[in-house]
């Protein structure tokens, strides 16, 4: 179990960015094969996305969904919220001020309960198996909505550990629309022109650069080209603004909001991002597989969420920012009522909730609820992850209905053709 | 089951089944009556005065909330004391047929009670809890007579010194903090550093529980050396502190690397050997024998006595009970029995004789 729980992570700097991209795009091909359908008025559609996923799976009991005093229920108490008659967890008294500003689901309902299956499965969209590899939420947004005017890359991912560049994210849209991994919020190793090359000599060498480029392009696909221009554009771009990577200089007061700790500093450097033009920032944090030890573990790691998602929330709200912004936070399934020997929660995706705030959106809603113990949902099936696909595309202004992506004649629907979006969660 | 070196092995009497988590045993001082604290919300209660096994049970303490965190008694009073996760401190009689409370304070502590204890002098009880305050109340009354403030972290564990001078404290940090209770202020502090880990964005606590030996002369901290969070990896550890001299006399791995994570509880027999249980992966833990200074076990049991929470010897020395964990309490998804419910897990208590 437990060596399912560790994220493989790989160390990378600017030329194993560059290299990891050019080698995804000689193999894949695929992504030629497909035409996407993307509508001008959604590539002109300026909404970005924050992706907070708390990998290993926080426990709807400690959060959104507490049960107190029933036989699951465990030791916290729960607090009252800016919704009248809604209680989360002890745990997050800054996010129970701003449920007001949240749309929280309590009837997730999925399919797999291990990390391998759930987590590609979850950002996938767990569509319909039609015999290619779907793209993450966040290569779909790249590709469906571009880089918009900030011209900088699509899909960033903020994450502990080591970073790099992401194509399988991607599936069959091709690696040009992988996530750009920046490991502990920071840009790629010798991503700064070196001093001794001056402005002047890089300027000329990134002309011979293309001049060799486009000779190549001549001799190979369509799709490796884009790919290898892409991410020589996306460097450059990036390389201007390593402003964006450095919260020294923030105010102190906002480094305490947020927490001096990991996901904290991270949430400040998505903050940057997403206030550049990012168009989909996604924070990772690791450790949430609390088999064992589970309360204490929820007690140290879940008030550290709180101030940083709460943190970035009051931010985005501050800078009229929320509208245009479609705040996600969510793990790949739940946690078992039932309590371990180790004192854990294991995985259940039986019954589970996720948080979304901004865009699209309906504040203050909750959504679903889950039976006195918290053992199944009480809605008749609950939501899975493609009703929550569709939800998150139609909030961002996207019609999920519509056929999207054609894989030579066949249509790849881009979220689970036989659900529907959460009414009840959309403005 | 391997064999002793010493001159006891410990035998089965038999095993009582509760339908809850039952994490802090206790026997009355008496002998009369086995208290446990559980995660229903209650104290359980079973009957000793009789030769019956299982013992039967008496009407359980109610009025708690969460989960029990423990009991202590107050025995010239015939008075037990118990705790829990939402802060609540009550005072009941635990000989009664119904133990309703004497006294109680809904807010005792902000949250979650970690530890608790009475001093010998019978007269204070003193509390710790994750509002990082130790508090100290009058145990006839539940009054608070003092609040010893400075650590900066969850509190979770806590002894009170035989002399009665001195409380004795551990945070999430591993920072151990000896209090002098006639003024509340600090006297002195030792490192426990190394029972605590921040593994990526969790600290994890090392520290389970503090108690003192041979007359307040050692002081003994279990727990264990956290290697790893979420599952929670490490290995089981019990030091050993010379109280006078603040010197580490032994610091003692117990049992495997991550089969055994954290040592619970532990008592020290007169004959001078710890008896230790533990909790680990899914079907690790263990009952353990271990003298000071060795670093095998005299003894280890991990068949039935899987993830155990707690230890209480009854007043003869020769009988004690062992809070375990039922086989097959972990796995994922919704796991239900053959009618279809849902199935919840239980503490076995195993009884044993010291033969």
């Amino acid at each position: 179990m437990s060596d399912q729980c560790t994220p493989s992570e790989h160390t990378f700097s600017r030329r194993q960015i560059l290299g990891s991209l050019a080698g995804a795009a000689g193999i894949s091909g695929l992504g030629g094969l497909l035409q996407p359908v993307v509508a001008n008025e959604i590539a002109k559609n300026d909404k970005q996305v924050l992706f907070v996923w708390l990998d290993g799976a926080i426990s709807q009991l400690e959060s959104w969904d507490p049960k107190p005093n029933t036989r699951f229920g465990g030791p916290f108490r729960s607090i009252p919220t800016a919704i009248p008659g809604y209680h989360v967890s002890e745990l997050m008294p800054r996010l129970a001020k701003l449920t007001n500003c949240l749309t929280i689901v309590r009837n997730m309902h999925t399919q797999d309960n291990s990390h391998s299956g759930g987590v590609p499965r979850i950002l996938r969209g767990d569509p319909a198996n039609r015999g290619v590899e779907y793209p993450y939420f966040g290569s779909a947004v790249a590709k469906l909505m571009g880089s918009g005017e900030s011209g900088l890359p699509p899909y960033v991912w903020i994450k502990p550990g080591s970073g790099g560049f992401m194509p399988k994210n991607a599936g069959f849209l091709g690696p040009k629309f992988g996530a750009l991994a920046f490991g502990d919020g920071k840009p790629p190793e010798n991503f700064t022109r070196p001093d001794f090359l001056t402005k002047e000599r890089d300027e000329l060498r990134q002309q011979l650069r293309q001049r060799l480029s486009d000779r190549y392009a001549t001799r190979r696909r369509k799709t490796a080209n884009e790919a290898q221009s892409f991410v020589y554009d996306m460097a450059q771009k990036l390389m201007a603004r390593t402003d964006l990577f450095d919260t020294t200089k923030l105010p102190q007061r906002d480094l305490d909001r947020y927490g001096r700790t990991e996901l904290g500093q991270h949430m400040l450097v998505a903050r940057n991002m997403l206030e550049a033009g990012v168009r989909f920032v996604q924070v990772t944090s690791y450790g949430w597989d609390t088999h064992g030890d589970h309360f204490n573990g929820s007690a140290s790691l879940i008030p550290k969420f709180d101030m940083a998602l709460a943190s970035i929330l009051e931010d985005l709200r501050e800078r009229g920012m929320l509208d245009n912004v479609l705040v996600v936070a969510m793990s790949e399934f739940g946690r078992t009522p039932r309590i371990n020997g180790h004192h854990g929660r294991d995985h259940y995706p039986e019954a589970w909730s996720l948080a979304m705030a901004g865009a699209g959106v309906v504040p203050g809603a909750v959504i679903g609820e889950t039976d006195k113990e918290g053992v199944n949902v009480n809605s008749p099936q609950g939501y899975d992850i493609g009703n929550v696909f569709h939800t998150w595309y139609h909030a961002l202004g996207i019609d999920s209905r519509r056929e999207e992506f054609y894989n030579a004649d066949q249509p790849l629907p881009i979220a689970h053709h036989e659900m529907h979006p959460i009414k009840e969660a959309l403005a | 089951m391997s064999e002793t070196t010493g001159t006891l092995k410990p035998q089965t009497i038999g095993v009582l089944e509760p339908d809850t988590h039952v994490t802090g045993i206790q026997h009355s001082p008496c002998g009369k009556v086995l208290c446990g604290a559980s995660f229903d919300q209650t104290v359980r209660r079973w009957d000793l005065t009789t030769d019956e096994f299982p013992p039967p049970a008496l009407p359980s303490v109610t009025g708690h909330n969460g989960f029990v965190s423990g009991v202590a008694f107050r025995p010239s009073q015939g008075v037990a004391y118990s705790a829990d996760s939402w802060g609540r401190l009550q005072a009941w009689p635990y000989l009664a047929e119904n133990p309703d409370p004497l006294w109680s304070i809904n807010e005792a502590h902000d949250g979650w009670i970690r530890g608790l204890a009475v001093a010998a002098d019978g007269e204070r009880l003193v509390t710790c809890g994750r509002d990082k305050m130790v508090r100290m109340f009058d145990t006839n009354d539940g009054k608070l007579i003092r609040e010893f403030s400075g650590h900066r972290e969850d509190v979770f564990a806590l002894a009170v010194h035989p002399s009665g001078q001195w409380v004795v404290s551990a945070d999430l940090l591993g920072r151990i903090v000896q209090w002098d209770v006639a003024t509340g202020e600090i006297v002195r502090e030792f490192d426990g550093s190394d029972f605590h880990l921040l593994h990526r964005l969790q600290d994890i606590a090392g520290i389970r529980k503090l108690s003192f030996a041979a007359g307040g002369k050692t002081l003994i901290v279990s727990g264990g050396f956290p290697s790893g969070g979420a599952n929670v990896r490490g290995h089981a550890h019990v030091r050993l502190i010379d109280f006078k001299s603040g010197e580490t006399t032994h610091d003692m791995p117990i049992g495997e690397e991550n089969k055994d994570v954290f040592a619970h509880d532990v008592h020290l027999h007169p004959d001078g050997f710890f008896i230790i249980v533990t909790t680990g992966q899914p079907g690790q833990g263990s009952l353990l024998f271990q003298r000071p200074g060795e670093k095998e076990p005299l003894y280890k049991l991990n068949k039935g006595t899987i993830n155990c929470h707690s230890i209480s010897m009854a007043p003869d020395g020769k009988r004690f009970v062992v809070s375990a964990t039922n086989t097959g309490s972990n796995g994922n998804g919704q796991r239900l029995d053959k009618e279809g419910k849902y199935i919840a897990n239980h503490s076995p208590l195993h009884f044993f004789e010291l033969t």
